[in-house]
């Protein structure tokens, strides 16, 4: 329940609604509880519901970036409208004043790990701001600051198991007769629901498995004893973004980390406001207002609400076309199903020597030049997660496009390795993109959405009406209706081999048309069968 | 100086209440301790004796910042007599939801505006009556409305129903009624709000009623069904609005618009507009956007009032006619007042009837007056 607070104190929590809704305000009347709305707080009357969780979760936003860490970086942009926009001269940088809310990636990207309780990683030079930002999260989560500090796992080389995870009692060591004898002190950290580990490219190789265990698997284990740890948010930090530091980290711990946050520098105009800070002592992460503080039965709903939020079929389709151009190599196999970059890497060979061949398309425009790699599973079903999040943050119905846009950078930052050598890169203009990870994939993805509309494939999906018969389920689908599925398919492939080159898009298409054909060719059979 | 247990809580949580106190400077540059510290001294000893106040005490802190950086302590002197007055008497209360209850009484002491004072009193009275911190908030209301915020007249008609009856008797400020009489007072109100309760209910009926509670349904059902007294019994029962010079709000004296109802008035200032809730306890105007009601003006006017009533000649339909003389037509009675004569606008109110002077900045109502039971 909020309470009383100066109205630019730190402590204070924005007022609700934090998305106005225009002509909202107006229509009512008068009422008991603006009698005690005021300055001093707005607290809910009797019967008064608690404000919703999406609603919460911006108050939680804004008291941050307002508050509690110097970020004046609005880089996740959303418009209503066509924005102003401002050209510099120089390398030619385009500053654009966004038309709908729009919020720093700082700030936001860790909330709504936090929110969905996936593994974020805070990348970026010293004094950053990294540590203190998942620390924020460590509070938000109702813990004490001394116990979010005491359950930071500060990476180091000599930072063994026993430190991570815990030490079998001494005396057990020398009595027991098995390894279920010796009981395990475990570290407190193991069952809190907000995780941190700090500098976690400095953890020593041995260390960093018995970490990736409890990261990707939910459980520690020393000694063949375990223990389960809650659903929790994970926030690892590293002063690196290519995962360097005193150890390589091994490419597991890297794969499961779900979205990449990177610490952005001070901007020098802001030196007033640190300066208070200096003299003054202010510790935000020490006051933060309880009204702004999740229980873990929150934390739950706020989950459930996440997954609830839709994606519909053109944003999903739209992600489905940007996820299929990487992958898909021509050059790499000869079967259609290994004309994968999987393939080449098996090989020991990369995307880069191989790329080089002729395949007979345009190298610069072919997005699938761009990478050595694909996209893994586990990538798409955290953009899908986030993408939720983000939609559902912004008080949206359901995902749009935009939301992809603001995302798949930071998701997909640490999971596409981009090949350097394409020609893409070449162009005078895209020669940038080898340094701004972020703008590259955003720009891959304007690209395949540009591609995407010119095949205007959202009014001309021949395999939509595929999707929709076989999601109808085939029981009870007679012999011709099958038959004439299967034509249906036959043809489609057969125009697709006359019209176009097996582009990444195309190719996805096939691989399904394929996969309809074998389950309607079974079905058939069995039909058959069964007279 | 602070001694006891104010004392030991500010000693323990020094450095935290210091960093607060940095933190509200920031943003309040003028915020000095010496505004600070007295108030502290005043209000914080009475609540922390008893021990167990530690977040009554951090939700007062906030409140003191808060309210001496934005240098509200001269002008709503309301909220030194909240801290100081109040606050100890409802301390068992505030203990029990003080980051709710602790913000909320002082927002409505600001909202009360002038009376601000009067209204941290009469909560302490009436929370001597209560347990419950939600019956204060709601008693809060009934006596807010009392107070003169006619914008809560039906939401405090309806809290009332919810109050213990001496504390809704303290709220409509009838401390000397007889519980028993409580239903009496809403019934009166529910009645005719345009009425007080302590005009329709004699010092003999409250003495019988001391000596025989039992007869008080039989009572307020006579006071909800009283008739419609003759017009010429009706009186000027309120003077609404006044000169923003006076602290109201018409920068010109107003106009009555077609549209207004019994407790809603509509009138217009030149160009501005204004809705205004009113009552026997009080009005609120507040500013709302121009509409394309008229002004109705009475019979027998000269000049541009002649062409006002012209343009609003067609008939209401109300049985409702007011003669420049002060002759009053309702429903086929007639009955002449003087209070209202030289009207230069008025208004049917549903059983009541607003009147403005082109010399003055109140608008004059006239309703029926009933004599007390």
């Amino acid at each position: 329940m909020p309470s009383s607070r100066p109205p630019h104190d730190p402590r204070q929590v924005s007022a609700s609604p934090t998305l106005p809704k225009q002509g909202a305000a107006r229509s009512r009347a008068f009422d008991v509880r603006d009698l005690y709305r005021g300055p001093a707080g707005a607290p809910a009357t009797d019967g008064e519901a608690t404000p919703a969780l999406a609603e919460k979760l911006r108050q939680a936003y804004f008291w941050i970036v307002n508050h509690a860490i110097i970020t004046p970086y609005y880089d996740l942009e959303f418009n209503e409208a066509s924005p102003p926009s401002f050209r510099f001269g120089g390398a030619g940088t385009d500053v654009r004043l966004p038309t709908a809310p729009s919020y720093s990636s700082f700030a936001l990207l860790p909330l709504l790990n936090f929110a969905i309780r996936k593994r974020c990683l805070f990348i970026g030079g010293p004094g950053r701001g990294k540590t203190a930002s998942a620390i924020l999260m460590g509070v938000l989560a109702g813990y004490s600051l001394r116990e979010v500090r005491r359950g930071i796992q500060h990476g180091q080389p000599q930072m063994t198991i026993a430190d991570l995870l815990g030490n079998p009692l001494p005396k057990d060591l020398l009595n027991a007769s098995s390894t279920e004898d010796i009981k395990i002190t475990w570290r407190k950290w193991i069952s809190m629901r907000v995780k941190i580990v700090d500098e976690y490219n400095r953890i020593p190789t041995r260390t960093q498995s018995a970490l990736l265990t409890l990261l990707a698997d939910g459980y520690a284990e020393v000694l063949d004893q375990t223990l389960e740890s809650p659903e929790s948010a994970w926030f690892l930090t590293a002063n690196d973004d290519m995962g360097g530091g005193t150890y390589q980290v091994i490419e597991a711990l890297k794969d499961r980390i779900d979205i990449v946050v990177k610490a952005l520098n001070f901007n020098p105009r802001f030196l007033g406001d640190l300066l208070t800070r200096v003299e003054e002592g202010v510790r935000p992460e020490a006051i933060l207002p309880r009204e702004i503080v999740f229980s873990e039965r929150e934390l739950d709903a706020i989950y459930r609400e996440v997954l609830a939020v839709p994606i519909p079929r053109p944003v999903r389709r739209r992600i489905e076309f940007f996820a299929s151009q990487f992958d898909f190599c021509d050059l790499a196999a000869q079967d259609v199903e290994y004309k994968s970059k999987d393939t080449i890497r098996l090989a020991g060979k990369t995307v880069s020597a191989v790329c080089s061949g002729d395949c007979g398309r345009d190298k610069v425009k072919a997005l699938c030049s761009q990478t050595e790699n694909g996209l893994s599973v586990r990538s798409l079903m955290t953009l899908l997660g986030f993408v939720k999040a983000l939609a559902w943050f912004r008080g949206t119905a359901e995902a749009s496009i935009a939301d992809v846009r603001a995302l798949a950078p930071w998701i997909l930052h640490e999971k596409l390795a981009l090949n350097a050598t394409a020609p893409f890169f070449d162009q005078a203009q895209n020669g940038i993109y080898r340094i701004d990870r972020v703008a590259w994939i955003r720009r891959v993805f304007d690209l395949a959405c540009e591609e995407y509309a010119r095949l205007d494939l959202d009014r001309d999906d021949a395999i939509q009406a595929m999707d929709e018969a076989f999601d109808r389920g085939l029981d009870g689908v007679p012999e011709p209706e099958v038959r004439r599925r299967l034509d249906a398919i036959e043809s489609h492939l057969a125009s697709l081999a006359k019209a176009t080159k097996l582009y990444a898009h195309v190719h996805a298409d096939v691989l399904k048309l394929k996969y309809y054909h074998q389950r309607y060719s079974n079905y058939l059979r069995w039909l058959v069968a069964a007279g | 100086m602070v001694t006891g247990e104010a004392a030991r809580w500010l000693e323990d949580r020094r450095e935290e209440l210091n960093q607060r106190f940095l933190l509200a400077r920031r943003r309040f540059p003028a915020l000095t301790p010496e505004e600070v510290l007295p108030v502290l001294a005043t209000a914080l000893p009475p609540l922390a004796e008893g021990g167990g106040a530690g977040e009554l005490l951090d939700a007062v802190y906030d409140l003191v910042l808060l309210h001496a950086g934005r240098d509200r302590f001269a002008t709503h002197p309301g909220l030194k007599t909240l801290l100081e007055e109040a606050f100890p008497r409802l301390r068992k209360l505030l203990l029990r939801e003080p980051r709710s209850l602790v913000p909320a009484l002082s927002n409505a002491v600001e909202n009360v505006g002038a009376r601000g004072a009067e209204y941290a009193r009469a909560i302490a009275i009436v929370g001597a009556e209560l347990d419950d911190p939600a019956l204060l908030l709601r008693a809060g209301a009934v006596l807010a409305w009392r107070l003169g915020e006619a914008r809560l007249r039906e939401s405090a008609l309806g809290e009332a129903e919810a109050l213990p009856a001496r504390a809704l008797l303290a709220a409509l400020a009838l401390e000397g009624w007889p519980a028993s009489a409580a239903p009496l007072a809403l019934a009166a109100l529910r009645n005719d709000a345009w009425q007080p309760p302590h005009e329709r209910v004699s010092e003999r009926a409250l003495e019988a009623l001391a000596r025989s509670p039992e007869a008080a349904p039989q009572l307020a059902e006579r006071l909800r069904k009283a008739p419609v007294p003759p017009l010429a019994e009706w009186r000027l029962v309120a003077r609404v609005g006044d000169f923003s010079g006076f602290g109201g709000a018409f920068d010109v004296p107003p106009l009555l618009l077609e549209g207004s109802e019994r407790h809603r008035l509509r009138v217009r200032c030149g160009d501005v507009w204004f809705a205004i809730d009113a009552d026997a306890f009080g009005a609120v105007a507040v500013r709302e956007p121009p509409g394309d009601a008229q002004v109705r003006v009475p019979e027998g006017g000269k000049g541009i009032l002649r062409k006002l009533r012209a343009q609003a000649r067609a008939s209401r339909g109300d049985g409702c006619k007011l003669g420049q003389d002060g002759e009053l037509t309702v429903c086929a009675e007639t009955s002449r007042f003087d209070a209202i004569a030289g009207g230069s606008s008025f208004a049917a109110l549903d059983g009541a009837v607003a009147v403005t002077h082109p010399d003055s900045h109140r608008i004059r109502v006239l309703a029926p007056w009933r004599r007390p039971l």
